[in-house]
Order: C-alpha cells, then sequence, then structure tokens
C-alpha cells in the first residue's frame, strides 16, 4: 500500500509490540485468576510490592513461577519447530511429530522411575531421550527431502514407542492412570519456582543458540551444495541448531510433559503475520517464539478461567493446534502429496 | 503338506497362548486349577479362572480377530502396507463417542458413582453400536479430508494421525470434565485394557462380527483382485469404486466393534497381516484365516504378559501392542524408504 508497508519496517514496529502486548495480557489474566480474587491491576502491583497478605503469596511464589513456565515453555517449543523446520526443509516439522518430545518424555520417565527424581538430573535425561529419538526418526526416514511427510511417518513411528514405553514405565511405577494421563498431556498445574529455575538456562542457552546461528540458518534453506559454495559447512551448522532444537524441546518436556502442535503452528503462525518480512530468519525466529509464549500463556489462562484448573492446558492447546494443523496440511497440499 | 504342518502349528502355538492366559495372572494358580476348569470340577481358584481370566483370553481372541481382520482389508483395498485402523481415526472416533454417551447418562443420572453409574445406565448393548457410529464418522471424515483426485494413503495416515490426537484430547477434556469419582471405567477403558471385561461386554460385539466375517468370505473374489492396481482389478470385472468403499467400511466396523470392547489396542491390525504374509500365506482366503488365529495369539500373548510382568500391576494390552508393532512399523518405513514406494 504504502511506503512504509513496503519496507515493512512500519508493520515490524506495529506488529512486533502488538504480539507481545497480546502474550502480556494472556500472562496477566492468568496471574489475575485462582483461588483467590485479585484484579488485573491488584495482580500487577503486587508483582511490584509484596504487602504479605495470602493474595500476594499466591500471585507471587504460586502464580508467577507458572505463567512464565507456561510463556518459557510456549516460546521454546515455537522456536524448536522453527529450527526442525529449516534444518530439515520440511514445512511439516515439529518437535512432537518428529518424535523428539515423545523421546524427551521417556528420558525424563526413565530418570523419574529409576535414578533419581532430581529435576537438574532429569532434564539432562530429558535432552539424553530427545536426542536419542531424533536419532532414531533421521535413521528411519532417511533422505527426505523430496518427501517431507516420512519424516513425520518415522517420527510417529518413534513417538509412539517411546510414549507406550513411558507408560509401561509408569505404569510399572506405580502411578495411577490419571496422573499418567495428566502428565503425558501436557500442562502447567503446580508448576513452581523450582521447576522454571530448572527450565530457564537450558531455554535462555537454546534460545542465544539459534539467534546465533539465524544468520547461517537462512543459507541452510537453500541446497547444501550452495551453502558449500558460500564457504559453509552445512552439515556441521545442521548439527548445531538441531542440537539447540532438540534442548530446547526437551527442557520444555522436562517442565510442562509432552505438548503437542506448538512447534508445527506458531513459525506458520509467524509466517502469515510476517508476511514478506519472513526470509529474514532472525525476525521470524523472534516472532515465533513470541506468538508461541502467547498461545500458550493464553490457553493456560482459559483452561483456568473455564476449567478452574482441572484441565491441563495441553488438552485445549492439541486440540486448537491439531485442527489448525488438519486446515493447514491441506494448504501445503504439493508437500503433503 | 507343508501348508497341513502350518496350520497345525499355528492353532497349537493358539492353544498354548489360551492355555498360558488362563494359568498365569496376579493369583498364583498352578496346571491342575486350569483342568478342573474343563473337567468341571474345583473350587475357588477355578472360579477365578472361570469368572475372570475365561472371558478375558475370550476377549482377547474377539480384539485379536477384529483388528487383524480389519488391518488386512484396509492394506489391500488401499494398497498400502502402513494401513492401521488405530492409524484412520476408528479407535479414536469410537472412544470419543462412547466417552460423550457415558458422559450423558452420567449427567443424567447423577446419583449413582464409579463403575456402577456408566454401565447401569448406558446399557452395555449400546456401546458397540454407539462405537460404530464414531469410528465410522471419524473415518469419514480422515477420507473426505485427504481426499484430492484419489487418496494418497501417506496423507490419509498424516491426516489420521492428527485427528486421533485431537480426538484424544478431546476426550481426556471429557474425562477430566466428569467429576473425578466417576471418570474410572472411562480411564481405564482408554487405556486399551482387558482389565475386568466379561462376556456381557464382548457378547454384543458379536453378532456385528459375524455379519462381517459373511460379508469378507462373500466379497472374497473382489478382495483379491483388488490387491493388484485398479486398472487390473476392473479388467477382471470388479468394480472397483463400488466394492472398495463397503470393504472400508466393514473393515471399519470391524475395528470399531474391538475398540467397544477394550477401547484402544493399536497396531494389531498393522503388523499381523506382515506376520501372516512373512509365515507364507498368499491366497485371499488362506490369508484371512491365517490372520485371524494369529491375531487373536498376538493379542492373547500381549495380555498375558501384560499382566504378568509385575503383578498385581498391569501393563494395558494396548500399550504392549503398541511396543512390539512401533519397531515393526518403523521398519516398514525403512524398508519403504529403500524401495521409494508407497506414493
Amino acid at each position: 500500500m504504502n511506503t512504509v508497508s513496503e519496507t515493512g519496517y512500519g508493520r515490524i514496529s506495529v506488529l512486533i509490540p502488538f504480539i507481545a502486548a497480546i502474550g502480556a495480557l494472556g500472562s496477566a489474566l492468568n496471574l489475575a485468576t485462582g483461588a483467590y480474587d485479585t484484579s488485573l491491576l491488584q495482580a500487577i502491583s503486587f508483582l511490584i510490592q509484596d504487602d504479605g497478605s495470602n493474595a500476594a503469596f499466591s500471585v507471587r511464589e504460586l502464580r508467577l513461577p507458572r505463567v512464565l513456565c507456561a510463556f518459557g515453555v510456549g516460546a521454546a517449543l515455537a522456536l524448536s519447530g522453527a529450527l526442525i523446520q529449516v534444518i530439515t526443509r520440511n514445512p511439516l516439522g515439529d518437535p512432537g511429530l518428529t518424535g523428539v518430545t515423545g523421546g524427551a518424555a521417556l528420558g525424563v520417565a526413565v530418570c523419574m522411575t529409576a535414578i533419581t527424581v532430581s529435576p537438574s538430573v532429569m532434564i539432562v535425561f530429558g535432552i539424553a531421550g530427545g536426542l536419542m529419538a531424533a536419532f532414531m526418526t533421521m535413521l528411519i526416514a532417511g533422505n527426505t527431502r523430496n518427501r517431507p511427510i516420512k519424516l513425520i511417518l518415522a517420527g510417529v513411528a518413534v513417538s509412539v514407542f517411546c510414549i507406550a514405553a513411558t507408560s509401561t514405565l509408569m505404569i510399572l511405577s506405580k502411578s495411577s492412570l490419571q496422573t499418567l494421563y495428566f502428565w503425558m498431556i501436557g500442562g502447567f498445574t503446580n508448576r513452581g519456582w523450582p521447576e522454571f529455575s530448572l527450565f530457564w538456562p537450558w531455554a535462555l542457552v537454546g534460545a542465544l543458540v539459534s539467534l546465533a546461528v539465524c544468520p547461517i540458518l537462512s543459507y541452510l534453506k537453500f541446497d547444501d551444495a550452495s551453502a558449500a559454495s558460500m564457504g559453509l559447512n552445512a552439515g556441521r551448522w545442521r548439527v548445531i541448531a538441531g542440537l539447540a532444537s532438540v534442548v530446547l524441546a526437551a527442557a520444555s518436556v522436562a517442565v510442562a510433559g509432552p505438548i503437542g502442535f506448538i512447534g508445527f503452528v506458531t513459525p506458520h503462525l509467524s509466517s502469515l503475520l510476517l508476511g514478506r518480512q519472513q526470509s529474514k530468519m532472525g525476525l521470524w525466529l523472534v516472532v515465533s517464539a513470541l506468538v508461541g509464549g502467547g498461545v500458550v500463556a493464553w490457553s493456560d489462562a482459559l483452561v483456568r478461567l473455564v476449567f478452574e484448573g482441572r484441565v491441563p492446558a495441553g488438552i485445549l492447546i492439541t486440540i486448537v493446534g491439531g485442527c489448525l494443523f488438519l486446515l493447514m496440511a491441506r494448504r501445503l497440499g504439493q508437500v503433503a502429496r | 503338506m507343508l501348508g497341513l504342518v502350518r496350520w497345525f502349528l499355528l492353532i497349537l502355538l493358539l492353544v498354548l497362548s489360551c492355555l498360558l492366559s488362563l494359568r498365569f495372572g496376579s493369583v498364583g494358580t498352578d496346571w491342575q486349577d486350569v483342568w478342573r476348569l474343563f473337567s468341571g470340577t474345583g473350587g475357588a481358584v477355578t472360579d477365578i479362572i472361570r469368572e475372570y481370566r475365561l472371558p478375558r483370553t475370550a476377549a482377547a481372541i474377539v480384539i485379536g480377530v477384529y483388528l487383524s481382520l480389519s488391518g488386512l482389508i484396509f492394506q489391500t483395498v488401499l494398497r498400502n502396507p502402513l494401513a492401521d485402523p488405530t492409524l484412520f481415526g476408528v479407535s479414536g472416533g469410537a472412544s470419543l463417542a462412547v466417552v460423550i454417551a457415558m458422559g450423558v447418562a452420567i449427567t443424567f443420572n447423577p446419583s449413582e458413582t464409579g463403575l456402577k453409574a456408566a454401565s447401569s445406565y448406558l446399557s452395555l448393548e449400546w456401546i458397540p453400536l454407539i462405537a460404530l457410529f464414531g469410528g465410522l464418522s471419524a473415518t469419514g471424515l480422515i477420507f473426505l479430508m485427504s481426499w484430492s483426485r484419489g487418496f494418497s494413503a501417506i496423507r490419509l495416515i498424516l491426516m489420521g494421525v492428527i485427528l486421533a490426537s485431537v480426538l484424544q484430547a478431546l476426550v481426556m477434556a471429557m474425562v477430566v470434565g466428569l467429576s473425578e469419582a466417576r471418570t474410572e471405567l472411562a480411564i481405564l477403558w482408554l487405556a486399551g485394557s482387558l482389565y475386568a471385561r466379561d462376556f456381557s461386554h464382548i457378547i454384543p460385539a458379536l453378532p456385528w462380527g459375524a455379519a462381517g466375517l459373511l460379508l469378507v468370505f462373500l466379497m472374497l473374489p473382489q478382495l483379491s483382485a483388488l490387491r493388484l492396481d485398479a486398472l487390473t482389478a476392473r479388467s477382471v470385472g470388479v468394480s472397483v469404486g463400488m466394492v472398495s468403499p463397503v470393504l472400508l467400511v466393514i473393515a471399519a466396523c470391524f475395528a470399531a466393534s474391538a475398540v467397544s470392547i477394550a477401547g484402544p489396542v493399536g497396531f494389531v491390525g498393522l503388523i499381523v497381516p506382515h506376520i501372516s504374509r512373512l509365515i507364507g500365506s498368499y491366497q485371499m482366503k488362506d490369508q484371512i484365516l491365517t490372520n485371524m488365529v494369529v491375531g487373536a495369539t498376538l493379542v492373547i500373548v500381549g495380555d498375558t504378559v501384560g499382566r504378568t510382568v509385575l503383578p498385581p500391576l498391569e501393563i494395558p494390552v494396548g500399550i504392549v501392542t503398541s511396543l512390539m508393532g512401533a519397531p515393526v512399523f518403523a521398519l516398514l518405513i525403512y524398508i519403504g524408504m529403500r524401495r521409494n514406494s508407497y506414493a
């Protein structure tokens, strides 16, 4: 239309604050709902100043970490999905569909049942499980450049196996089926400061690595030969970005359980939002992360408002994300051949 | 001669697995107790076998037969070795329909709780019908969504997998949305378990299976022609456009009936047809019969393993079959990659 949106900076300077504001509103809503009635403003003022009341305690010690977990997990999963989509050149990439979250869940379950419940060890096991699952998926799928859907089929096989194995472990360790279901669907019930303090260093490292390699990522979209002609060892950078995406996904699983479809949907959503600007890799990653965090924060707020917290947020995300996937898979027709 | 030996071995395996399934469980019994079941004498221990293990074994046989037949028909009609009823959303749709029905039944009769409420107000005869309805709708939806100038089975599977996880999430929302004390049955049933199944669960699903089996045998020539590509099938006088949908509906009905008994039991329909081809049955009739025997054996073994690993804990048979089936699925994909087939 006008020159400003032609260059795109006008659009971006509106878009990013807008997305951030939506995410912040979802988080604030999440902060304000709960057993103690607090208004939005009250909740925010409790953040700044602790007046020692029960309401302030519940906002600062119970709701704030939960909100941070939700936003962080959403952002991490979105980044992870975006990285997978770039390095496999596959628009259907998603940490859940490629088996990474399943493997991470299995790793966490192995650690929980057989070794220790110490969270810091758990996350390492999660990352190891995620890596193993990613490796298995790659091995089964082989070269997927021409048939991206094969990656997903291989991922489904790996993730079905990992989920069944996780269920077996949890049953054998005498958890009830209800606990199992709650854990397998993913959510933020009872997540507190210990979980968040465990999560953020890994997520931060993953995010920083992915932002650091993003100039190179934009070359990885082309084939390896032209990447090589620019003096890049495509394989090496792909491994580095892949590691970052596994770390991001595994850290999320260790905190929230395997939440589906965020990693697939948000990168596409941010491409839609960015329009022609989506070719700017760094921008795309940042917007994806913001959208992912916002979506998960809103989902958690909604399940708390509607179901009074009895339903894990993962349910809502899976339903909405899956429906979006079905719609988009139709549109990615030439891909999903 | 070779055929006879193979059949003898297959039947022997089936009988053996039945006996093992009757013999082992969380309560210690020995072979004599199993024998007393057949000779008609016996006390409390034999009663356990008769009341709890016998119906369970029967249910395993029925489920194995239904699921493997369903998988065989799907694989033959779609000419795709990866086809499996659980991957086409049959189980998800059936689960959702049954859980909604249970929810409605509980809402209108809020006085009772737990197992009693669901089974006394939602009569068991209705469950197969409801499951059938849900399974068929989900399958129809998937076929509708992945239609574009013909079915690519790989796209069917992608759509099926995604829809299945959406349906599963909806089921979860239903289960958790109903109050917690009353979700026992739904949760148990959703895990694909044979726990506490008795003949009242099995019998309502039998007529459907018998009718389906009759139809399959009536359509045997068409089914075997469909193994070839559509053009060849047409040239030997099979109207593919008419026969395929009918067969697919029958397959979905088989799967839904199985789901109505035990909940989703994954991958049996995927692996059993491959096993029966591996052990050398190529003729369609032969394949169907081998399938039934192998399917029954597989589910019985899965159930027995699941409940004897660490008694009294129990791994639902659906999880055991997924553990066995997923590697086979992976292997099939891997081999398919090599041959670059599965268009």
